[in-house]
Order: C-alpha cells, then structure tokens, then sequence
C-alpha cells in the first residue's frame, strides 16, 4: 500500500519537467539581467562596474553568462570579467580555486578559466602539486583533466599519471597527455605511439593523430643516433602515404602530411611533393618548412633529381633564400634544357618569391 | 562551307523553288551561324576557366588568408574573429576559428561562424601581403587546426615558457582565443599586428610577450584597430 502515498509516474514525470523549466529559465532570466545591466555601456564604465562587484557577485556573474554563452561562440563576453578576476587573483586563495575547478554546478568553461588563473597564480612552475593531484581524482571529469593537462607545468615526476591518462582515454586527454609527454619523456612518448600504431584499426582518429606526431617527433631526434635510421624513415614514410590514401578523415591526413613534413629529411619532403593525395596548403607548409633542408641540397652538390626537387618545390613557394645557390648551379649546367629550366625558377623566384622564415630554425635539427 | 553558301544567297535570280531552296539554305546558315557563336563562348569560357583554376592551383585566391570578424558578442563589448579559410563564404567550411570552451581551433561552416550576428569586414595586415604569403597563412592555420588547441580567455597565445623554444611554434601552443588565431599567424611571418613595438611578436617566447597580449589589453573588437580594412560586406566570389 506504499503507493498510495507516492505520486504517480507521470505527475512526478510532469513535476520534474516543470521543475528543470523553472532552473533552466531562471538561469536565462539571471543572464539576461546581467546583459541588461551592462547594455550600452562603454568598455570603461563596464570595467568600472565589475571592479565594484564583489570577488562572489563576480563570479556568479560570470558563471550565469559562461552558461548562457555555450555553444554560441560567444564565450569573448566573459573577458571583462576574466580581466577583472585575473587583476584579484591573490584574493582567491588556492583552496577556493581548487573548489570552483571541482564545482560541477560551474559551466566548463568557468572551470577552465579558474585552472588557468592557478596555473598563472603558479607561472614559476612550483606548488602545482595540488591541482596536478585533480589528475587522479575520479570525480573531476575528463574536459577539466584536458584543461589541467593543456595549461599545467610538468616534470619528469609526473611522466607516470600522464602515461595513465593517455592510456586510460582514447579522445583530447589522451592527445594533449602524449603530446605533453612529447616534451618530458619522448621514448615513453614513442613507446605510447608505436602501441597505438600496432593497432591502427583499433586506435581512434585523435589517438592516431598524438601517434604520428610522436614518432615524427622522435624520429627527427633519432636522425643522428640510431644506425637503422634510413630503414625506419622509410616505414614511418609509407605508414603516412598508406594513411593518406586510405583514410577519409581530414584532420588525420593533414596530420600525416605535417608528420612527415616535421621529419626534415629530403626523402619526407620528395613524397610530399610528389603525392596526388596531397593539397597544394599542406605542400606550401612543407615548402617552407624545410626550405632551409632545400637550401643545403643546393650548396651539396645537388644531383639531377635533387635539383628537379627544388624546382618542383620553389614552383609551389617560391623563396628568395634559394635564388643565389640556384644561380652559382645554374652557371655550371651545360644541358641547355635543364640550364632554362632553371633560370625559369631563378625568374619566377625574383618575381614572386618571399624570404625564407627563420623561426622554423628554431627547432630544425 | 559558309563561303559556298554565300555565293548562292546571292543569286536571287530564279523560279520560287530556288527562292524556297535559297531561304532555307539561308535559315540553315543563321542556325549555323549561332551554333558557331555558342561554339566561339563555349571555347573562350572553356580557356577563361582554366585560366581561372590554374591561378587558382598556384596562388592563395579570393579572400583565402584575410581576418574576418563579426559583432554581437555581449552588447558588442567585443567581437568575435576568424580566418578565412576557403576564398569565399560559400565555399566548403571557409572559416578557421577558436569557437570558444569546450572546442578547439578549427575549420567551421560560415554560419556557425557568424551565429546570426553582423557582419564586421574582411581584414588584413597593414603591409600588403602577397599571393604566396596568403598560402602561407592558410597553409599555418591548418597546422594550427591539426594541433587541438584549446580556448582561453586569459592569454591571445598561450604556451609553457620554459619549453618553448625561442619562437612558439604550433605544437607548442597550449591554448588560444579566437583573435590570437589571427595575431599568431600574422606575426609568425613577421606581420605585425598589435603591440608595443618591443613587445609585438606573440610568437616570440617571452611572459612579457605574452602577457602583452592578454585579457583586455586587446580584444578582438581593438584587434582591428591594427589591421586594414579589405571590405565591409562578406567575402562574396
């Protein structure tokens, strides 16, 4: 006889609609009285209003648009109130940011916002301990874990809880934990790819994607070291090439082209330039790129095909760089065919070349 | 043929059979007539086209490369700022952009850019780039779309200045707002966009360079500020 004392099934269906109508509009109303209560007013009066709120009144305030912005793209209406937040970042004590990053109630992206204001609370890198800590923490959800992961500083120290949650996750925080490894610890990093690649059928497209820029990653270091080099280049090459003409996701095959544009080496970039799989953006990229590796080609004593290399790839980016080394060749080949093939590209290069970006020196081997 | 024919139509000597015979003859030769006129467009629009697809083979095209912005971002504080992508707003996801917590840097459709919103212009750098330099622009935004940067509210660029090289590069870009897109890849290739003029370069590894470009210091509405206007209206072809 307990359900004469219960609801029926659909006034309590009927209860719990109307009551999540009420939350649902009474956020929408709270948003639409803090865009009320800021409209029309210029960026100056605006700041000064947020600096009279509260640190509590602001972040409710923030937390009701961050909400209201979801999924709009509109998420820029919370600046104001980040840089009015980020100015009172030594009154939010550490304990208090580490309970908004927690707080589920929050939108993600008020979440986020309060990982970044830790992080940059701790730009030295030291006592990030507590928050790295979330990482194991079964309660804080995954795209909280991604942030944490995308935003903190890590040491060697931590290798072991981001093998755990590459492994653990097959989507973002898997990709950005590889990639952080990447930088820490690139065998424990290649050892995740070469794991992910054994199963190409079975990894996700994003797993795949952290894989082949690991490897690229790990192959360029290996250039000097490892005896075997040529051989693995070569594999690495054709996995890209079999990923270019098999796969139809994109993002995953603009990944294999950038993979092996990454690894430098003439071989990588001949297969570029060669490939119908290829569009002529990522071609460009490799160009410029490896123009520098273009350039040594031309100052070491270039053969026939290297040459015909170059010249296929300064008729895709035409660079400024390559004119003089071009010229001294240019001066020595005989073959009159060859000889106005190259002075073509010497001209179209005067015309229409640009200077070589000595950014990607930086991390060129 | 045609010459043949001509010196028939003007024979207008004869019985009506052969004025019948000369009309028709003369009906034929107007049909011809079009036929080859269509013929002459069909072969002119066929060469104008290749040309069009080879200009289009080798160079940046349409608007492919330019800053595009759009209001409605909370009373129009501030707005929101993309790349484009494809030449025009109607081509296949023409859109980069950095849509905001809970996605990352990536090709969009042109409505989910513009959300319903107006229009704000095309933009460039101050200095003209060229054709080529354009390609590059879009051939970087595309390394930026393969790296799943997440959003930021805090900083344009966002990266671990300790190891970083001298010049963030792409894979070391830890998050990104939707003006720092634009701010990122100008200045990779040294078009100068917002900043002091020691601290410009958002790609230089440097706290200072970064927190330069932070917050409200510059915002996607001001972002405009330091760029050239292309057009007003959307990038029709």
């Amino acid at each position: 006889m307990r359900g004469e004392f219960l609801m029926p099934k659909n006034v309590k269906i009927i209860s719990l609609i109307f009551c999540l109508s009420l939350l649902f509009f009474a956020g929408i109303a709270s948003a639409n009285d803090i865009f009320k209560k800021y409209a029309d007013k210029d960026e100056e009066t605006l700041m000064k209003d947020l600096a009279a709120l509260s640190k509590k009144q602001l972040i409710e305030e923030m937390d009701s648009l961050a909400k209201s912005s979801e999924g709009t793209g509109d998420i820029n209406a919370l600046i104001p109130f980040a840089t009015e937040l980020f100015e009172r970042k030594d009154e939010i004590s550490d304990e208090e940011l580490l309970t908004y990053i927690k707080n589920p109630s929050l939108s993600p992206a008020t979440r986020d916002f309060f990982v970044e204001l830790y992080v940059a609370k701790h730009e030295d890198g030291n006592n990030l301990d507590e928050i790295k800590a979330l990482l194991a923490d079964p309660e804080v959800d995954k795209s909280t874990k991604t942030s944490i992961v995308t935003t903190a500083h890590f040491s060697p120290d931590d290798v072991g809880i981001l093998i755990k949650l590459a492994k653990s996750d097959n989507g973002l925080l898997a990709f950005h934990s590889i990639k952080v490894l990447n930088s820490l610890d690139k065998n424990a990093a290649n050892q995740l790819a070469e794991e992910i690649l054994s199963n190409l059928n079975q990894s996700s497209k994003i797993e795949l994607e952290a894989a082949l820029k690991s490897k690229a990653i790990f192959l360029k270091t290996a250039k000097e070291k490892d005896q075997n080099y040529e051989n693995l280049e070569k594999q690495f090459i054709q996995l890209n090439l079999d990923i270019l003409k098999n796969s139809n996701d994109p993002e995953l095959k603009d990944t294999a082209v950038f993979a092996l544009s990454d690894l430098g080496s003439k071989n990588a970039l001949k297969t570029i330039l060669k490939s119908e799989f290829i569009d002529r953006e990522l071609k460009v990229f490799a160009v410029d790129q490896n123009f520098m590796t273009l350039k040594r080609i031309l100052e070491n004593h270039p053969t026939r095909e290297e040459l015909n290399l170059v010249i296929q790839a300064m008729d895709i980016l035409p660079i400024t760089d390559l004119a003089e080394p071009l010229k001294h060749i240019a001066g020595k080949v005989k073959e009159l065919d060859f000889k106005k093939k190259i002075e073509e590209t010497i001209a179209n290069i005067e015309k229409n070349g640009i200077k070589g970006n000595e950014k990607w020196l930086d991390h060129a081997q | 043929m045609v010459g043949s024919c001509s010196i028939i139509l003007h024979g207008d000597r004869g019985t009506i059979q052969e004025k019948i015979k000369v009309a028709n003859i003369r009906k034929g030769v107007n049909v011809m007539k079009t036929i080859l006129k269509k013929m002459i467009f069909f072969i002119f629009f066929s060469l104008f086209s290749l040309v069009m697809i080879n200009a289009h083979a080798y160079a940046a095209s349409g608007f492919q490369g330019y800053a595009i912005y759009r209001d409605g971002v909370f009373f129009n504080y501030t707005w929101h700022a993309g790349m484009m992508d494809g030449p025009y707003y109607d081509s296949y996801l023409p859109v980069l952009h950095a849509p905001g917590s809970g996605s990352y840097v990536k090709w969009d459709t042109w409505n989910n850019f513009m959300k319903g919103n107006n229009f704000k212009g095309v933009y460039r750098p101050k200095r003209q780039p060229s054709s080529s330099e354009r390609d590059r622009f879009v051939a970087l935004g595309r390394k930026l779309r393969s790296e799943h940067i997440p959003y930021t509210l805090i900083y344009q660029v966002n990266y671990n200045t300790k190891t970083s090289g001298t010049w963030v590069d792409a894979e070391e870009i830890t998050q990104m707002r939707c003006d720092g897109v634009v701010e990122y890849i100008y200045e990779w290739y040294g078009f100068r966009v917002y900043g002091h003029d020691q601290y410009w370069d958002v790609t230089k590894n440097s706290a200072i360079n970064r927190d330069h470009h932070s917050l409200n210091l510059v915002t996607p509405k001001s972002q405009t500020g330091y760029l050239s206007k292309v057009q007003s209206g959307v990038p029709k072809r």
